[in-house]
């Protein structure tokens, strides 16, 4: 979306626009979904937060002072809503996706189904969504969100350090760390990680 | 470069974050060390992996169910909106603000029933007392100050209700970013009420008036039942002062229904 429309989008929102509001919410619902999937694992607490950010868009877009870009701003509102969500159930064990939601995996369905790869193929693709993404939900917060927004959504470093308010220099470090970490956890010798180097694409 | 060296780097190598000339150090590593270059088959593998979890099965209905929640808020904000300017008008309608004696209440009272609850506009007579003129509603912004004892009515100027409503709601915008605020699940304009037992009414409602002027909210009188002696005032900031004033005054005052906010509605009676 070109920056004056969305500004105007804005103001109108500003002032109880609820059509502009929906335009802006066309814009931004897939990624807010996408990083709250990614960053909580369980479809229905992903659908909460994703809720919740829509109503805190609306609540607080009047705070919104074209300080940073909008999408900036809206990242920020979501990995924030989904780390409250997650310091709120931390008392809960991480439920293995693959261990005991099994059944889930078939509900995967992709976004752009090839017919020339085979069934095998694609069930080693769900696989290894699946493992990465038990895989994601064993590293810490901090690493879990770094990744998801610059390994799932392909945010630049500089947005990145404005979405969590840290330092560029503490991206790349952090980043660094970060994926290290999810390499180690894909590396142990116990399932379901044994398998994954195992399946390609 | 050394391995350990060379895999520190590889994070920022995938995203060709380094300068030419470690970019170079890297490749040169890669060319030849084993090790390093399975590593940077892993580390490409597994980001590429993880690059596909972008492709995540989006709900259908995704729209319509992060919109449902912003929907419902709007039509909060709207009846609390109206709510309020609905609050205002009915107390514009049927209050008129005194800022004199309880005389001109009765003054009041009398030029309504000589005109026949038909109002118009007119002139200030001698003794200022200005009679109550023109439509049954009135604007939030017309209510003038009073200055001293003198007795005044305020007097209405013709304005239309959506006026009046905008100019009420502009200051309840204001209030509203915060999105703050007592708002009744059943809407209805619930106010706390007390009940006020003294011996001499005029001299106490007198009294509060002056103390309405001192503090800074407002006293309305209720224009059709004068004679109930239920008074409402609003905006008041400390309730807790108000009845301390008044039972130091010698009335005894009972918190028949209560609620948060800055309005209340008095019931004056005549007792011990």
């Amino acid at each position: 979306m070109e920056e004056a429309r969305e500004r105007m989008l804005i103001e109108k929102v500003k002032s109880g626009d609820m059509e502009a509001f929906e335009e802006l919410l066309f814009h931004y619902e897939k990624p807010i979904y996408t990083i709250c999937l990614r960053l909580l694992k369980d479809e229905e607490e992903a659908m909460d937060a994703a809720q919740e950010v829509a109503l805190k868009l609306w609540k607080q877009l009047h705070l919104f002072k074209y300080k940073s870009k909008l999408s900036t701003w809206i990242y920020r509102l979501t990995t924030n809503q989904c780390l409250d969500q997650l310091r709120k159930w931390k008392h809960k064990k991480d439920i293995s996706l693959f261990q005991q939601d099994t059944h889930k995996k078939e509900e995967w369905i992709f976004e752009k189904p090839d017919e020339e790869i085979s069934i095998e193929k694609q069930i080693e693709q769900k696989e290894l969504q699946a493992i990465l993404q038990q895989a994601l939900m064993e590293l810490k917060e901090d690493y879990r969100t770094i990744l998801v927004l610059r390994d799932i959504q392909h945010y630049a470093y500089e947005e990145i350090a404005e979405v969590l308010n840290i330092t560029l220099g503490t991206v790349k470090s952090r980043l660094s760390r970060a994926r290290g970490a999810l390499k180690k956890v894909l590396e142990q010798n116990k399932e379901p990680y044994q398998s994954f180097f195992r399946l390609k694409r | 470069m050394k391995c350990k060296h060379c895999i520190e780097r590889l994070s920022e190598y995938y995203d060709n974050q380094l300068n030419s000339k470690e970019q170079q150090q890297i490749e040169a590593h890669l060319g030849t060390c084993t090790y390093c270059q399975e590593e940077w088959r892993k580390w490409k593998f597994i980001l590429e992996e993880v690059h596909h979890l972008e492709e995540v099965p989006v709900p259908e209905n995704l729209h319509e169910r992060m919109l449902a929640g912003v929907k419902k808020e709007q039509s909060k904000e709207l009846i609390d909106k109206n709510h309020k300017t609905f609050t205002k008008y009915w107390y514009n309608r049927s209050w008129i603000k005194v800022t004199g004696s309880v005389a001109a209440v009765f003054i009041l009272v009398i030029t309504l029933s000589q005109q026949g609850g038909f109002f118009r506009k007119e002139s200030k007579t001698e003794s200022g007392v200005e009679p109550l003129t023109v439509a049954p509603y009135e604007a939030q912004s017309m209510i003038t100050e009073s200055v001293g004892p003198q007795t005044r009515m305020a007097i209405p100027e013709e304005q239309n209700i959506p006026e009046a409503a905008s100019a009420a709601n502009h200051a309840d915008t204001q209030a509203n970013q915060k999105r703050e605020g007592t708002i009744k699940q059943d809407n209805q304009a619930v106010v706390e009420q007390w009940v006020v037992t003294n011996k001499d009414q005029k001299s106490l409602l007198e009294t509060l008036q002056t103390y309405s002027i001192e503090q800074g909210f407002t006293l309305f009188m209720e224009q059709e039942d004068v004679g109930t002696e239920g008074i409402y005032l609003t905006g008041v900031n400390d309730k807790q002062a108000l009845k301390t004033f008044l039972e130091e005054r010698g009335a005894e005052v009972q918190i028949t229904v209560q609620e948060a906010g800055k309005d209340l509605k008095l019931f004056l009676q005549t007792g011990q």
